[in-house]
C-alpha cells in the first residue's frame, strides 16, 4: 500500500512537472532571445511605429487613440523621438545626461538632468515623471527574463502574416494582462507589432507596428540636441512624488 | 600517328587557355557555390586589405575621409543602443547624474508646496520678482515673506461632472476641458503694481491694514494698500506683495471684476486676489476652486504636470481653458486619489 502511494506521489509530481514545462514554450524564449541578442547588438537605430491605445474616457468606455511616433537612438546615451497623436505634437531629445521634452503645441519645453544611458533614462523619466516612451519595453536587455517574470505562460503560436511580412507570433499571458508579439521573419528578428491587453482596466488594448527600420545608420550627434524655437519658453515641472 | 599528333595540339592549346585565366576568374566561378550570408560579410571585411593595387591609385588614397571614419572604425563595443542584451533577471539602474551647465526645468514635488522652502530655485519670473518654490518669498534678496494662505484654495461649490487629470497619486478636478494657451501676465490699469515692484514713498491716499502674522498669533503685519495694490514696509521703501488674506479695505479699483463663485455667489477679482463684499467695504478672501478667471497677475510660474501646464501660485493651480472662445483661467481643486 505504502509503495503504490508512493508511485502515485511520483505520478502527480511528474504530472505536475511536464505541466509547468509546457507553460513556457522554449521556442517562444529562443525567438525572444534572438531578438534581443540582435537589438542589443545594435549601436544606432531609427524606425517609425504607429500606435493605437485605448483611453478611458468620460463616458468610463474605452476610447480608441492613435499615434505616429519616429525614434532614432544612438548608443549609449542619445534618443529622440517626435510624436504626433491625441497627446499633441511632442518631441524629445536626449543627450548624455540633459533630457529635453518640447511640446510643438505650446511652444514650452521642460529640460531636466537624466542618467547616462537609454534604458536607465527611460526607467527614471517614468518612474519620476511618467514620461512614456513608446515601445521602449522590446528594448530592455533583459526582455526575455522580464517577460519570464511578469507572464505565466509564454507560448509560440505559429507562422503569422502582418502587413504582408511573415512573422513568428509569441504570446504571453497573466491574469492581470497578455503581452502578443509578432517578429519578423528574416534575417534581422526584429519586432514588427506588439499587443498589450490590461485585463484589470477594462481589457485596455495597446498595440503598437513597427516600419522602417534603419539598422546602424549614422547619425549626426547635433540631431540630439535640442535648440529652442523663437519664443520657446523653458517651464518648471512637477514630479510624481 | 598523325590522330595523336592532333590529340597533343589539342591538350596543348587547352592548356594554354587555362594558364591565360586569371586567379580571380576561377576563385569567382568557386565563390559562386559558397553563397549565404557570410559570404558577403566577409567579402566586405576583407576587401580594402586584400585590394594592393587599390592603394597605388591616386585618387583613392588621396581620400582622408574614408580611411579616417571615427564612427565605423573606432566604434567601442559598448556603443550598444541598450547596452547589449542580458540574459541575467536582475535590472537594476545605475543613476550616474551629469552636472550640466546648460539652463534646465526647476523640478518641483508635490511636498515642496507645503514647506516653506528659502533656499530652493532660483528660477526668476518677472522683472524684480523672484518666485521660489512655494511663492511664499516674494523677493528673497530684501527677505520679505508673504502668507502662504493666500495661496490657498477651497473647494468648489457644485460637483464635477468632469473625471480629474490624474497624475503623481493626485486628481486634478476642472469643470472645463484643458485648453492651453500661453500665460501672459496682465496689469490692471495705470495704478496697479505688480508683485515685488518697489516704490520709495506711498500716495497720502494709502492706508495701513494690519493682519495677524501667520506665523505668530500675537504679532500683525502691516500692510499698506493703495488702490489693489498691497505693500510691505522695506528698509528703502515699499514692496508691492500679494493681497493677504482677511485684509479688510473700504475700496477696490474699478477695473475689479465680478467672478462667479457659486450659482449665488459672486467674488471680486483684482490683481490676482479674490475679494467679498461686506458692510465695511472689501475683504479679501482665499480663492474658490472651479472659478474661472479672465487673467493672470505676474508672478505666477507655468508648470508641467503630466501631459498638461498649468499656471502655479503658491498652493494654486490655474488651469488654461476656453470660454466662448476666449482663453481663460479655472483654479483646480486638487485631492489626492
Amino acid at each position: 500500500m505504502k509503495k503504490s502511494y508512493l508511485l502515485v506521489l511520483m505520478f502527480l509530481t511528474t504530472i505536475g512537472y511536464a505541466q509547468k514545462i509546457e507553460k513556457i514554450d522554449t521556442v517562444a524564449i529562443d525567438l525572444l532571445d534572438k531578438m534581443s541578442a540582435i537589438i542589443g547588438e545594435l549601436s544606432s537605430v531609427t524606425f517609425e511605429l504607429e500606435t493605437e491605445s485605448d483611453v478611458m474616457n468620460e463616458l468610463l468606455d474605452n476610447e480608441r487613440h492613435f499615434g505616429t511616433h519616429d525614434i532614432q537612438m544612438d548608443g549609449p546615451d542619445k534618443m529622440a523621438f517626435h510624436s504626433r497623436g491625441y497627446k499633441g505634437n511632442r518631441a524629445m531629445w536626449y543627450n548624455s545626461g540633459l533630457l529635453t521634452y518640447y511640446s510643438f503645441d505650446e511652444n514650452n519645453y521642460i529640460t531636466v538632468d537624466a542618467p547616462d544611458n537609454v534604458i536607465t533614462m527611460v526607467d527614471s523619466m517614468h518612474a519620476k515623471y511618467d514620461f512614456k516612451f513608446p515601445a521602449m519595453d522590446l528594448f530592455y536587455p533583459t526582455l526575455t527574463d522580464d517577460i519570464l517574470d511578469n507572464f505565466e505562460t509564454v507560448k509560440y503560436l505559429g507562422l503569422k502574416v502582418v502587413d504582408g511580412q511573415q512573422c513568428f507570433h509569441i504570446m504571453g499571458s497573466s491574469k492581470t494582462m497578455s503581452f502578443q508579439l509578432w517578429i519578423e521573419n528574416n534575417t534581422t528578428f526584429l519586432p514588427k507589432r506588439y499587443l498589450f491587453i490590461d485585463k484589470e482596466k477594462s481589457y485596455q488594448q495597446h498595440q503598437g507596428t513597427f516600419t522602417n527600420w534603419q539598422l546602424n545608420p549614422v547619425l549626426p550627434p547635433s540631431m540630439f540636441d535640442f535648440v529652442p524655437p523663437k519664443k520657446a519658453k523653458l517651464i518648471s515641472i512637477l514630479s510624481k512624488s | 600517328m598523325i590522330i595523336s599528333k592532333h590529340i597533343k595540339f589539342t591538350i596543348g592549346i587547352l592548356f594554354t587557355i587555362l594558364l591565360m585565366l586569371s586567379p580571380d576568374q576561377l576563385e569567382a566561378q568557386r565563390m559562386r557555390h559558397g553563397g549565404g550570408a557570410s559570404r558577403g560579410a566577409s567579402k566586405n571585411v576583407s576587401r580594402p586589405t586584400s585590394r594592393p593595387k587599390t592603394t597605388s591609385r591616386p585618387k583613392t588614397t588621396s581620400r582622408p575621409k574614408t580611411t579616417s571614419r571615427p564612427k565605423t572604425a573606432t566604434r567601442p563595443s559598448n556603443k550598444s543602443i541598450n547596452g547589449g542584451h542580458k540574459k541575467s533577471t536582475n535590472r537594476t539602474s545605475t543613476s550616474n547624474r551629469k552636472t550640466s551647465k546648460r539652463k534646465t526645468s526647476s523640478v518641483k514635488n508635490k511636498s515642496t508646496n507645503k514647506s516653506v522652502s528659502r533656499k530652493g530655485n532660483t528660477t526668476k519670473v518677472g522683472n524684480k520678482t523672484r518666485v521660489g518654490n512655494t511663492n511664499i518669498n516674494i523677493d528673497r534678496s530684501k527677505n520679505i515673506n508673504v502668507n502662504r494662505r493666500n495661496t490657498s484654495v477651497r473647494g468648489s461649490y457644485r460637483p464635477y461632472n468632469r473625471p480629474p487629470y490624474r497624475y503623481g497619486g493626485r486628481g486634478y478636478y476642472c469643470h472645463r476641458p484643458y485648453f492651453y494657451h500661453p500665460y501672459t501676465p496682465f496689469f490692471w490699469g495705470s495704478y496697479y503694481h505688480p508683485w515685488g515692484y518697489f516704490v520709495t514713498t506711498l500716495a497720502t491716499t494709502a492706508i495701513i491694514v494690519a493682519i495677524v502674522s501667520d506665523n505668530d498669533d500675537d504679532k500683525k503685519e502691516e500692510y499698506h494698500y493703495e488702490e489693489g495694490t498691497y505693500y510691505l514696509k522695506t528698509a528703502d521703501g515699499f514692496e508691492a506683495v500679494q493681497a493677504p488674506l482677511g485684509a479688510q479695505v473700504p475700496s477696490i479699483p474699478n477695473e475689479a471684476e465680478q467672478v462667479e463663485v457659486s450659482d449665488t455667489v459672486n467674488n471680486y477679482y483684482y490683481g490676482g486676489a479674490f475679494y467679498e463684499k461686506n458692510s465695511e467695504g472689501y475683504i479679501v478672501v482665499p480663492a474658490t476652486a472651479g472659478t474661472i478667471v479672465p487673467n493672470l497677475p505676474e508672478g505666477g510660474e507655468e508648470i508641467k504636470i503630466g501631459d498638461q501646464t498649468y499656471v502655479q501660485f503658491g498652493d494654486t493651480y490655474y488651469q488654461p481653458i476656453q470660454v466662448d472662445g476666449k482663453d481663460m483661467y479655472e483654479i483646480a481643486e486638487i485631492k489626492e486619489d
